[in-house]
């Protein structure tokens, strides 16, 4: 047991020592010995059709509240007072629906994932970036779901549950159906090794 | 009732047949149902109570709604009696009840968070006891098995104790057969806490507030009561008494705010020392092996007995601690005293029963206070050194927090109605927080050191964590477009008890916080839970 892990960790250390650049007096915590620069990690793309299928989702969802008060307009919109007003949320939420789109589609292309030997890395954002980085021993259990337009263009979400609560999940949307389901194996077979 | 007493304390298996809940356990379903009643439905019972008082017979009227509700609490509390049963199946503890909606409930071993015992002073003349279990997962299963046998309920939970310490060693040491035919306890006290510490912490903790979360639908009932008790003419009368005028108003508001204060902290002091009267925590210490002379340390669990009506017996499992937090407030600064809570994993939604069950040390002192997170986490370093934040943060704070939101607030009185003295709103508002602001960056300071991080945070009073790197859940940096500017970042650690966060530390020791701890998860073997 013990000479594996010694084994998996040089291996492991290896497989950092080749992203190393060396950047020198990062930081103030000297405890810390960094073998591993985050910014040149690689991150694996998602679905090339996740950005398409993101920023139609998004148009769509916008569209729900655009159809109804187009109709609220067609039917009711008699005065010339409400009429106006209406006119005005119906070029908002128009506006609203191309924005979310264009924004969907940046948003998606921002996102990424990186598996390695012991966790897996999920990177998303434009302005606010976020990443997360969750060690497969703290897996609780995958879900694998896939909607119908995810269906239509082989894509799913893989939702990672960790203990502590709801918001410590981890989403990763837009995977290619078959590399979804080869890292669910992975890692379930990973986990049961732990 | 005896047999079955010595049936439990001879055989270490216990119930095999279903069983009731002693016939006093009716007195806790009816405090149950009472307590339900005061937090849920007392504001909307509130009309009722104006239709009593307005009527002409009040007092026939009161009484029949008296009885009416005191026999319909006696009637469902004696049903919910004789609904319940429990048994012992292996190792899962079955439980059924419900009046109209049967309920049954598994609650198997491994799943079980906390075991405690509670003995309420009308259990105590009968050595009854309310074994009270928490499970980690959804809301909803847990249970309290009111009017037990104590020697039943200390057979339970030693039975559960040791079946989870097993099945826990059992995952951890997976080849190695597990015969422990050796086993050897050994408790110390080390920690307790005198009527002086209670008081202590009955001023400087917040936690005591629920007793007021709690007191505060009374005190609703209290408001329009009082209005009636004292008329504009009693209150006129106490400001002539303080000398009339202007004067007398300043020295009644003054008073007023005294004794609300007063009154908090009394109150607040008397429910420390209810709850925590006679304070004790014990440390035991299980080794075992498959002979004496291979003996290892398999199991320390904690216990916490404390209460001055209600006996508390609590017992935590040292692998269930998630983090050691130290907080106070600025009274506890001033008296040196500080609060520790030991984390444990939440099932995220905060329900009172959890809250209640905190597993709170309270008034320790520094020297006590590093003793114990010695005990708590024994590998832990001396000292974490721990960093500052970057000063930026008080640049955000004030502009985004203070500026910014003072200015929303005043341009429409600049605009509309002309007021220009509202201009110096946005200026007055960021000056006078400003110093709070400073302090609060000052107390947030971070560290790591072998395998231990430490998190630091406050204003007057603050509040720090220590928790070992791999009990870690998942770590996340964050960047917003100003941190990404000034090549900052926010650090947030989920651990199974809370979350934390650190903002507006630099991005790089973000991210090698985020390594480290990842690189701790895989290397340390050692189950989380």
């Amino acid at each position: 047991m013990n000479s594996e892990t010694e084994n998996s960790r040089l291996e492991d250390n290896k497989l950092t020592d080749n992203k190393i650049t060396k950047n020198e007096s990062m930081s103030g915590v000297e405890s810390i010995h960094h073998d591993l620069v985050f910014e040149n990690l690689v991150f694996e793309n998602l679905s090339e059709n996740f950005p398409k299928i993101s920023a139609v989702t998004n148009f769509l969802f916008w569209m729900i509240p655009f159809v109804a008060v187009s109709a609220l307009r067609m039917f009711k919109g008699n005065d010339a007072f409400s009429a106006d007003i209406l006119n005005y949320v119906i070029l908002g939420l128009l506006l609203i629906s191309f924005l979310s789109s264009i924004y969907g589609y940046y948003f998606s292309k921002s996102c990424g994932y990186l598996k390695r030997e012991f966790d897996i890395y999920h990177k998303q954002g434009i302005w606010w970036k976020k990443q997360t980085a969750l060690s497969f021993s703290r897996i609780q259990h995958i879900d694998l779901s896939s909607g119908p337009l995810e269906r239509k263009y082989g894509m799913a979400t893989l939702k990672f549950f960790t203990a502590g609560g709801a918001s410590s999940d981890l989403r990763i949307h837009g995977l290619p159906l078959e590399i979804a389901e080869d890292l669910r194996q992975q890692i379930l077979k990973l986990t049961e090794n732990e | 009732m005896s047999s079955l007493d010595n049936e439990a304390s001879e055989n270490s298996l216990t119930i095999k047949e279903w069983q009731r809940l002693s016939s006093l356990s009716v007195i806790f379903f009816i405090g149950k149902l009472l307590t339900k009643i005061v937090k849920d439905m007392l504001p909307s019972l509130a009309p009722l109570g104006v239709i009593i008082f307005t009527s002409d017979n009040k007092s026939f009227i009161l009484m029949l709604v008296a009885i009416g509700a005191s026999s319909l609490i006696l009637l469902s509390s004696l049903l919910q009696y004789w609904f319940f049963k429990y048994k012992q199946e292996g190792d899962k503890v079955l439980i059924n009840d419900g009046v109209f909606k049967k309920n049954k409930r598994v609650i198997a071993f491994d799943r079980i968070q906390n075991i405690n015992i509670l003995q309420p002073i009308y259990f105590k003349f009968f050595n009854l006891v309310t074994l009270q279990i928490q499970t980690a997962g959804a809301k909803g299963n847990e249970a309290d098995l009111a009017g037990i046998p104590e020697s039943l309920a200390n057979n339970l939970r030693n039975i559960i104790l040791e079946k989870k310490s097993q099945t826990l060693s059992g995952k951890y040491q997976s080849n190695e057969e597990l015969v422990n035919d050796f086993s050897e306890q050994k408790s110390e006290i080390i920690a307790s806490a005198s009527l002086m510490d209670l008081t202590k912490y009955g001023i400087s903790s917040n936690g005591m507030f629920w007793f007021f979360v709690i007191l505060a639908p009374i005190m609703g009932m209290l408001d329009d009561i009082l209005e009636k008790v004292f008329t504009k003419e009693d209150i006129q009368g106490i400001i002539e008494l303080l000398g009339g005028g202007l004067s007398g108003k300043i020295i009644a508001v003054f008073l007023s705010v005294f004794t609300v204060f007063f009154l908090m902290f009394t109150f607040s002091i008397i429910g420390a020392i209810f709850r925590y009267y006679h304070y004790q925590l014990t440390q035991t210490k299980t080794f075992s092996g498959s002979n004496s002379e291979k003996q290892s340390l398999t199991d320390i669990t904690f216990k916490r007995i404390s209460g001055l009506l209600t006996r508390y017996e609590e017992s935590l499992k040292l692998n269930k601690i998630q983090s050691f937090v130290t907080k106070t407030n600025f009274i506890g600064k001033l008296l040196a005293v500080e609060h520790i809570t030991l984390g444990q994993v939440s099932s995220g939604q905060k329900n009172q029963a959890q809250k209640q069950s905190t597993f709170i040390i309270p008034a320790r002192t520094f020297e006590q206070t590093k003793t114990l997170l010695n005990n708590v986490f024994d590998d832990s370093p001396e000292e974490i050194e721990t960093q500052r934040i970057s000063k930026r943060y008080i640049n955000k704070t004030v502009a985004l927090k203070l500026f910014l939101p003072s200015l929303i607030v005043s341009l429409p009185f600049i605009i509309f109605n002309e007021l220009y003295w509202f201009y110096l709103l946005p200026i007055v508002i960021p000056t006078i927080f400003l110093p709070l602001v400073y302090r609060r960056w000052k107390a947030y300071r971070f560290g790591m050191k072998d395998g231990y991080a430490r998190f630091e945070r406050g204003l007057f009073g603050y509040r720090h964590i220590t928790f070992p790197l791999y009990k870690v859940q998942r770590a996340e940096v964050r960047q917003s477009p100003i941190q990404r500017r000034r090549n900052l970042a926010t650090l947030k650690v989920y651990l199974a008890s809370n979350q934390l966060q650190m903002q507006y530390i630099p991005f790089d020791v973000a991210n090698e916080w985020l390594e480290e701890i990842n690189k701790a998860i895989h290397l340390d073997k050692r189950p989380w839970y």
